[in-house]
C-alpha cells in the first residue's frame, strides 16, 4: 500500500511498532481505533474514492478487524471510511473538533456510531456504485439475552452481564463474546477461536469435576462467536479493583493454598493448565471455590503456544516467550505469589534474599516460607 | 406464542433498561410478556414494536455500564454503520431497531 499512497503524495499514518498496532487492536481505552492499522488523508473526494477502490483491489483476500462505528467500502472489505476532522483549531476548545457544512455552518465532529456521513452529505462511495449489505440476521442476542453490562469491551469481544430470557423465570447470566478477526496473535487465534477453546476447556474440565462455570449455550451471530455461562455467586478472592487483599496473615496464606492446591491438581489432572490463576478469577462462595476464564488454558504438555497471562503472576523469565516449557510451572508460580500477597500484602520481589528478608521481618513460618518458594519457583512439571 | 401470554398496560414513561431488567427478573409473566413482543416486533409486527418502545427505552447513562459510546444506538433514520461488530452491538441496545428500508432499484 505505501507505493501506492507515496506515488499519490497523499498523507496518511500508520504506528510505528508492532506493538502500538497489538494496541490499538486491543481496543483497550479506545474501542474506536480497533482495526485502524492505516488512516488515509485524502485531499478530495474524488482522491478518497479512487483510493478506496484501489486500497480496497490490493488488500482484497486479507484479513483484519472489524472497525467499529466506521462504514465498510464493501462486503468484507478492509477498507472503510467516515468524515472527520483532520487536524483540530488550537483555537477550538471543543473535545471533538468541528466540522462545516456547506453553507460554512459548524457542527460537532461525532466519532460515533451512525455518524459516519454527516447528515447534509450524500455518501460519495454509494454513489460512485460501491455497494455495502448490512450485516444483519436475528440471532439469540437482543431477543432471547439482553446483555446490560459490560466488564470488558475489547477488539477481541466483550464480557456482558445479561439476562436470559430463553428460560422462565428469566435468569441473569455472562456472555463472552468473540470476534472474527479479533486481536488475533502471532498464531492466527482470533477471538472467535480463543472462546471457541474456552468452551472446550470448560466443558473438559467439568466433565473431571472442576468447579467451573456451567456452560448454557454457545452460538454464533453476525460473525462473532458466543459462549452463554452461568453466573457465578459469590466473591472475588480479593475486593473487586484491589491489587492485595484486604486483611492480610500467613495463617490466611496458608488457608488459601490448603484450599486452592486441591482445586489446582484437579485441574492438571484433567491434563490441562490453567495460566491465568489469579484473584479477580478466584471466587468464594459458602467455602466453595469456584474458577473463572479459560480462555488461555492449554494442555500440560503443549509447548507451540504464546505466553499466556497476567503480568504480575507470571514467571518474570516467562514474559513475551513464543513457546512455552511443558508442565505447570505457571498456575504453580501464581499459587506462590497469592499466598504470599496473603501473608504480606504485597508481590513477592524477584530477588529471593528480598522475600527472605520480608519472611523473616513478617515471621513466615519455616514450612509455609519452604511451601511458597517451591511454588515461586517452579521451572517446569 | 404460549397461551394465555399475560399482557400488561403501558406504564407512564418508559422504563429505563435496569428497571426492565429488574422487572424481568422479578416477574416471570412480565418476562414471558416482554420477550413476546421483541420477537413480534423483530417479525415486523409494529404494533409489537409500539409495545415495546412504550415500555423500555435505553437510558444514554446506560450505555456506560456496556462500555459503549454515548450516543450509540440513538443514530436517526438508516444507520451507516455496516459491519457484524456493530450491528451486534446495536442488537445490545436497541431489541427493536428499526432497519432502514430496502433501497428501490434504479
Amino acid at each position: 500500500m505505501r507505493p501506492i499512497l507515496a506515488g499519490r503524495d497523499v498523507l496518511f499514518k500508520v504506528p510505528a511498532r508492532l506493538e502500538l498496532l497489538g494496541g490499538l487492536n486491543s481496543g483497550v481505552g479506545q474501542f474506536s481505533q480497533v482495526g485502524k492499522f492505516l488512516t488515509v488523508y485524502p485531499s478530495s473526494t474524488a482522491e478518497a474514492i479512487e483510493l478506496a477502490r484501489v486500497l480496497h483491489s490490493v488488500t482484497r483476500g486479507l484479513r483484519g478487524p472489524e472497525i467499529p462505528f466506521d462504514v465498510r467500502y464493501r462486503k468484507n472489505s478492509l477498507v472503510y471510511y467516515r468524515y472527520g476532522v483532520f487536524r483540530r483549531s488550537r483555537k477550538s476548545s471543543a473535545r471533538s473538533g468541528v466540522v462545516f457544512d456547506t453553507a460554512g455552518h459548524r457542527h460537532p465532529d461525532r466519532r460515533e456510531a451512525g455518524h459516519a456521513i454527516p447528515r447534509w452529505l450524500k455518501d460519495p462511495f454509494r454513489e460512485s456504485g460501491a455497494h455495502q449489505k448490512k450485516a444483519r440476521s436475528l440471532g439469540p442476542i437482543g431477543v432471547e439475552y439482553l446483555p446490560y453490562k459490560a466488564f470488558a469491551q475489547r477488539g477481541k469481544g466483550g464480557i456482558y452481564e445479561a439476562v436470559d430470557l430463553s428460560v422462565s423465570p428469566a435468569r441473569v447470566v455472562i456472555i463472552k463474546e468473540g470476534r472474527r478477526d479479533g486481536e488475533t496473535a502471532w498464531n492466527g487465534a482470533d477471538g472467535y477461536a480463543r472462546v471457541q477453546h474456552e468452551a472446550h476447556v470448560l466443558r473438559s474440565l467439568r466433565k473431571a469435576g472442576v468447579s467451573v462455570p456451567e456452560i448454557r449455550r454457545t452460538f454464533s451471530q453476525n460473525g462473532a462467536c458466543y459462549l452463554v455461562l452461568e453466573k457465578i455467586a459469590g466473591r472475588p478472592l480479593f475486593p473487586r479493583g484491589a491489587l492485595q487483599p484486604r486483611t492480610i496473615s500467613w495463617r490466611r496464606a496458608a488457608r488459601f493454598l490448603e484450599r486452592l492446591e486441591p482445586v489446582l491438581s484437579q485441574i492438571h489432572a484433567a491434563g490441562w493448565v490453567w495460566r491465568d490463576c489469579k484473584p479477580s478469577h478466584i471466587f468464594l462462595h459458602r467455602g466453595v471455590v469456584r474458577l473463572l476464564d479459560f480462555e488461555g488454558a492449554c494442555p500440560i504438555d503443549e509447548t507451540e503456544v504464546l505466553t499466556w497471562g497476567s503480568a504480575n503472576y507470571l514467571p518474570r523469565d516467562y514474559y513475551d516467550s513464543f513457546t512455552r516449557r511443558p508442565g505447570v510451572f505457571e498456575d504453580r508460580h501464581a499459587l506462590g505469589v497469592i499466598a504470599f500477597q496473603f501473608g504480606t500484602g504485597k508481590f513477592p520481589p524477584e530477588k529471593s534474599r528480598e522475600r527472605n528478608a520480608i519472611y523473616r521481618s513478617t515471621r513466615c513460618p519455616d514450612r509455609l516460607q519452604k511451601q511458597i518458594e517451591n511454588l515461586l519457583s517452579s521451572k517446569s512439571g | 406464542m404460549a397461551k394465555g401470554t399475560p399482557q400488561f398496560k403501558k406504564p407512564a414513561k418508559p422504563l429505563s433498561f435496569k428497571e426492565v431488567v429488574k422487572k424481568i427478573l422479578d416477574d416471570a409473566d412480565y418476562a414471558k410478556f416482554f420477550r413476546g413482543e421483541i420477537v413480534k416486533a423483530r417479525k415486523g409486527n409494529k404494533k409489537a414494536e409500539a409495545i415495546v418502545r412504550a415500555h423500555f427505552k435505553f437510558r444514554p447513562e446506560e450505555l456506560k455500564a456496556l462500555k459503549l459510546p454515548k450516543g450509540f444506538g440513538s443514530c436517526s433514520g438508516a444507520c451507516t454503520d455496516t459491519t457484524g461488530t456493530t450491528t451486534n452491538l446495536f442488537e445490545f441496545v436497541t431489541p427493536v431497531h428499526v432497519w432502514p428500508k430496502k433501497r428501490k432499484k434504479n
